[in-house]
């Protein structure tokens, strides 16, 4: 067959697994066979693949994003951490000291480094971000916020005159040496 | 596990890292040589699985 069917808004509940092979998705709707299922569920990955009785070692790592009013000037450039402290640390450690169900976990550890701000079209600033070890935990923190904004006053003053509009926290899917995971998963 | 592909865990790279996995996960899907090793991506690398 040639082509291919998109199948939108519609919910992986679960993997569907036939003995010693994964034979499609179950969804709100139904059942999906599939000769081949490729798992990219980011962050949400690993409780998926658990129900298959899998093991994907990807684990959420939140961050919190800030957004302002349109900005009365323009960035030139998109700014992004190559190198934060965050990265340094993340690549010289086999696992996270504050990742869940290791030892000195503390859910409350004051948020991550890393800066990166874009502007929109209209102008708005989206700001970020913050690094936690919280699972899927959407809700944002003052402390978080907080520290998102003085962070991008540090780089750029006149962020202080904005008024923010909203605020969120995503998920990255995280894997302890920064690399993913690809490929066949073999039995 | 046959008939399962895996395409996560790109932190916060995946924009820019999607060209490449799509490779890996074409060559995996058409059951071609992959374009690169796949060991450093083999999610049992941490130990258990």
């Amino acid at each position: 067959m040639r082509g291919a069917t998109l199948v939108t808004g519609t919910e992986v509940l679960s993997l569907l697994r036939r003995g010693d092979r994964i034979a499609g998705v179950t969804t709100r709707t139904g059942d999906l066979e599939a000769e081949t299922v490729i798992l990219a569920g980011g962050a949400w990955s690993s409780p998926l693949a658990a129900t298959a009785n899998l093991r994907v070692p990807v684990t959420p790592r939140q961050g919190m994003v800030v957004v302002t009013e349109p900005a009365p000037f323009r960035l030139r450039h998109v700014l992004k951490p190559i190198k934060s402290d965050t990265d340094m640390w993340r690549f010289s450690q086999p696992w996270p000291p504050d990742a869940p169900g290791r030892p000195g976990y503390d859910p409350n550890l004051p948020p991550g480094k890393g800066m990166g701000m874009a502007q929109t079209v209209a102008g708005n600033l989206v700001i970020g971000s913050t690094s936690r070890f919280v699972g899927l935990d959407r809700a944002p923190t003052l402390a978080g916020i907080r520290y998102v904004l003085e962070s991008a006053c540090r780089i750029a003053p006149a962020i202080g005159q904005l008024r923010m509009l909203r605020t969120w926290a995503g998920f990255r899917p995280y894997t302890p040496d920064g690399l993913p995971c690809s490929a066949p998963l073999r039995a | 596990m046959n008939g399962l592909v895996l395409a996560t865990g790109h932190d916060g790279s995946g924009i820019g890292m999607s060209p490449v996995s799509a490779r890996l996960v074409a060559a995996a899907v058409t059951k071609a040589d992959p374009p690169l090793p796949l060991e450093p991506f083999d999610p049992r690398r941490f130990g258990d699985s």
